[in-house]
Order: C-alpha cells, then sequence, then structure tokens
C-alpha cells in the first residue's frame, strides 16, 4: 500500500502509540484486502459500544487506547449504548452493568467524541455527497451512502475507532466510484406504498434474497423515514449499504443490469409473515426509534394521543431517541409519561438486555424485528404506531 | 515423517515456534472460543499452539475477544489462515499475535494436531516450517 510522508510518520510512532496502533490496524485491514492507498475521512462514528455486545475486553481496549494517548482528530460521534443516560429505565438494572458502560462512554468522551449516544450521526451532522466517511453502525452507514451519497463502507469492530483517532480509512470498497453503481434493477410492483411498515418489509426481504449488493429500485421513497427503515432492514438482514431508486441517487435505467428481481403483494405479505412472531394482542409493549427517532417524533406522538382525545395507553410505548435526558426532553418525558409512554434516550432495545423485562414487542422496525428474535428470545409483532394506538388507547 | 516448507503472505509480524491445532471448520471467535479459558468449543486449548485453519467468521465482537485472550495469556501463538478476514485481522494486530495468510487447503487437510512448526513472520512474507 502506498502511504504518504506523514502517514509512515504516524506508522513509526512519531505521533504516538495509540495513533501509531490505530493506523496500523487500518494499514494491515487495507492491505488485506487490496486497497492502494489510504484517504482522509471528516467523520467517524464508531459502534460496538455497548457492554452487553464488547465486554470487559472491549472496556479494556477502549481504555488502552485512551491510556496510550489517543484522541479524535476528525469529528467523531458513537452509537446508542446499552443503558440510558440520566433516567431511570427498565432497562436499567443490573448496577455492574450499568457501570461497566459509563466507563466506556467516559473513555470515548476523554478521547474527545461527542458525546453523541445514537444510530442517527446524519441528524448530528449531516454528511455532503461525495464525502469520506468511516462508519460502523450499519444502518447509519446504509443511510449515508443512499440518501446522502456520502461514501463509507461498513467498518466493523475497532476499525471506526480506529479511523477516528488517525483522520483516515483505507480507498477501498464504496469509497470508489465504480463500486457504487446498481447491479441489480429490483422491479417493485407490490400496492403497497413504501410507507412503514413496507419500506422496512422490503429492505428486510431484499438483504435477505440478495445478501451483497447495490440494487436500483423503480419506484419512489415517500419519506426520509422511509429510506431509513428500509435501508436500516436491508443492512441487518443483508449486506445491502448502498440502494438507488426513482428519487435516490443519479443513475439512468440505461445501464444494463445483470439481474432483475419482480416485488409483487405476496412477496411482501409472505416477509410480514416470516418477519412476525407474536400478534398485537400478546404484546407488552410498542417499540419504534431503531433507527433513533427525533425529539420532533416524539413529540408528534403526544400531539396525536392530545387530537385523538387518548387519555392514556393500557400498554406502553418505549420511544429510542439520541443522547441524554436534559432539559426540553426532559420535560416532554415527563407529558409522554403521564400517558404511559417512556423516552429511552441514547440507548435502543436491540443493545441493551431485555431478559425478563419484555416478552413480546409490537414495532414498526424491521431492524427491531430480525434483531430481537435472534438476540434477545423476544417475539415480535409487526405493526404501526397508529394501529397500536387504535388498540391500546384509552 | 512428513515435512513440509512453505511460503506464506504474512500479515502481523512475529516469530514462534510450538505445537499446530487445526481446526477444520470456519472458526467464530464469538460463541466458538470461551473468551476465558482459551478453550475451542471441543474443548482444545489455542494457548501454546500455533492455531491453523481455512478461515474465521467475522463477527465485529472477534477483535475485541482476541484482545481479550492475549491479555489473559489465553491466545494461541501464531494464527495461520487460508485467507484472513478483516476481523481477524485487526484481533491479531491488536493481540499483536503473529499471522499469516495462504495455507493451501490441500496441506491444511493433511495436518493435525500433532505436527510440530517453526514460523516467521515479516510482512510482507512469511515461511512456515512443519513436521508431522
Amino acid at each position: 500500500m502506498y502511504l504518504s510522508k506523514d502517514e509512515e510518520k504516524i506508522l513509526s510512532g512519531e505521533e504516538g502509540e495509540a495513533k501509531q496502533l490505530a493506523l496500523k490496524l487500518i494499514v494491515k485491514v487495507g492491505e488485506a484486502l487490496g486497497a492502494p492507498r489510504l484517504i482522509n475521512i471528516v467523520h467517524a462514528h464508531v459502534s460496538g459500544i455497548s457492554y452487553d455486545n464488547i465486554g470487559d475486553e472491549g472496556l479494556q481496549l477502549i481504555k488502552d487506547f485512551w491510556r496510550k494517548g489517543g484522541r479524535v482528530s476528525v469529528f467523531s460521534t458513537f452509537n446508542p449504548a446499552g443503558v440510558s443516560i440520566g433516567v431511570e429505565s427498565l432497562l436499567n438494572t443490573d448496577k455492574k452493568y450499568v457501570r461497566k458502560q459509563l466507563e466506556i462512554l467516559k473513555y470515548l468522551k476523554l478521547m474527545g467524541f461527542k458525546e453523541s449516544y445514537t444510530c442517527t450521526p446524519y441528524e448530528i451532522r449531516e454528511p455532503k455527497p461525495r464525502e469520506h466517511l468511516a462508519w460502523g453502525e450499519s444502518s447509519a452507514v446504509a443511510v449515508a451512502n443512499t440518501f446522502y451519497d456520502a461514501y463509507t463502507n461498513k467498518e466493523g469492530g475497532p476499525l471506526a475507532l480506529a479511523s477516528a483517532l488517525v483522520g483516515k480509512t483505507y480507498y477501498w470498497g464504496l469509497h470508489l466510484e465504480e463500486n457504487r453503481k446498481p447491479n441489480i434493477l429490483v422491479r417493485y410492483r407490490a400496492s403497497y406504498a413504501l410507507y412503514e411498515p413496507y419500506s422496512g418489509l422490503l429492505g428486510y426481504y431484499l438483504g435477505k434474497e440478495l445478501g451483497e449488493a447495490v440494487p436500483y429500485i423503480d419506484t419512489y421513497f415517500p419519506t426520509k423515514r422511509s429510506i431509513i427503515d428500509y435501508a436500516a432492514a436491508a443492512a441487518s438482514t443483508g449486506n445491502i449499504i448502498l440502494t438507488r431508486a426513482k428519487n435516490i441517487g443519479h443513475y439512468d435505467l440505461a445501464s444494463s443490469y445483470i439481474d432483475k428481481i419482480v416485488i409483487d403483494d405476496d412477496v411482501i405479505k409472505h416477509t410480514l409473515d416470516e418477519a412476525s412472531s407474536a400478534t398485537i394482542d400478546e404484546v407488552d409493549i410498542f417499540f419504534t426509534g431503531c433507527p433513533h427517532r427525533t425529539y420532533i417524533d416524539a413529540l408528534e406522538i403526544l400531539k396525536k394521543l392530545e387530537r385523538l382525545n387518548i387519555r392514556r395507553l393500557s400498554k406502553a410505548i418505549w420511544i429510542a431517541i439520541p443522547g441524554i435526558l436534559s432539559g426540553k426532553l426532559k420535560t416532554l418525558a415527563e407529558s409522554l409519561a403521564k400517558k404511559n409512554i417512556q423516552i429511552l434516550p441514547g440507548s435502543c432495545l436491540v443493545v441493551s438486555r431485555l431478559k425478563n423485562i419484555v416478552d413480546a414487542v409490537a414495532t414498526d422496525s424491521l431492524k427491531t424485528a430480525f434483531y430481537l428474535p435472534r438476540r434477545h428470545k423476544v417475539r415480535v409483532a409487526i405493526t404501526t404506531l397508529n394501529e397500536f394506538i387504535k388498540y391500546y388507547g384509552e | 515423517m512428513n515435512k513440509y516448507i512453505l511460503k506464506l503472505r504474512g500479515i502481523v509480524e512475529g516469530r514462534t515456534e510450538a505445537k499446530l491445532l487445526v481446526y477444520n471448520k470456519p472458526l467464530s471467535f464469538y460463541g466458538e472460543v470461551d473468551k476465558n479459558t482459551g478453550r475451542l468449543i471441543d474443548g482444545r486449548q489455542l494457548v501454546n499452539r500455533i492455531l491453523v485453519l481455512k478461515q474465521t467468521r467475522g463477527s465485529t465482537v472477534a477483535p475485541y475477544i482476541i484482545y481479550g485472550l492475549a491479555k489473559k495469556q489465553k491466545a494461541p501463538q501464531a494464527i495461520v489462515v487460508t485467507k484472513a478476514e478483516p476481523m481477524l485481522i485487526v484481533g491479531a494486530v491488536l493481540a499483536q499475535i503473529p499471522l499469516a495468510e495462504g495455507i493451501p487447503p490441500g496441506i491444511l487437510e493433511k495436518l493435525h494436531d500433532n505436527c510440530y512448526a517453526k514460523i516467521t513472520i515479516n510482512p510482507p512474507s512469511s515461511f512456515m516450517k512443519i513436521e508431522c
């Protein structure tokens, strides 16, 4: 791999042990993949920071990077944690677990990470087209490539952390324009408009069916949220982290596609059956916010209940949103709590410990529907917020 | 006694000698290696061995587990694979475990745990001598 003089200096340890180790990680992986050189990035986003996922070994590693002098050299954010910060949440049951999680977060902050607790880093800093990033969270990677046309691979394990420290990644994969062309045509012939949960169902199916691909879908995604839900699902069931559609990207249909696939109503219905393992009357809660919802989304839910004259829900809604519980979010959370709606700031169900907390969950997130049964043995009903409110509103 | 002299592609530097531990299936460090004892699910110990296998399955948690094994001195002496995937490379760099790729599958299937090997890795080159 070609390295510039500055990069050689980092690799020889002139800028400290942490940067040396970080660059070594990137170079070794880049060389194995056949990358010709490195590329500067403008934003690193680190996933894999939930104590439930990475354990004591992960904590130790992050601490060691800090101890060796690791400090971020570009704008850097991190994923939701396994606990909610600033709130006595149902998820925060085990004291040791909370303490270890807070320790991981402490070292990230000491290294200069923005206190983000988010799986939607694009809401903090919107990527510009053709900007190079090094992001780890699969749904965010898919949204960055698809919605923003920014360039990032899915950086697993500590690679995004290494990129945060040196501001570089290997020039490979989706950083190269030639790998960003659609290679399969998806003919969307189903009658469902791609609002939730249908955009998620489409993503769920395509991820499973195609594995790794850059699809072009010959339809329109009606909202940014519909793209987010689609992208998160497709990056969970498969490794689709870039998609083009009629209103996404700048590709013309004249180019030849190697393969075609047709999505009709049967495919969508079958996917719904496959992803469902509970019915709405069996669930303990409704969960939305995977990927994270926004403060505005949470406010909209409150307004909706008020409009519908619903005093309270007989079963709770949990909403995961970025950050920590403070300021106006705290006030909103108090109003929501009266309606039996709980905010989970800076966390999410997928990365938390759920044993003995819930048995079945209703959700509009197909990413959640994919991971909860697999990671937590929790059953899932796929529905929309409106349907849930209709069912459980009093 | 069979002797093999192999030219491999070195990824993480180092030099060591030990008995082999040959694993015939794709290995996932997340779920198939006890992170506290360094034992495989079949009960064999990684420590003091050169782990030889075709490939690892790349969980993003794998680097942390490999790093943790090294900290607890339960990691193998070196790892030799047919093709290295990114999470194995990250783990080996962090844990400073010598790593090389390029062992031919045809030779791999002739090896067993009683073989003894010497390996020198000086990236990008690497040599391995095996006696069985």
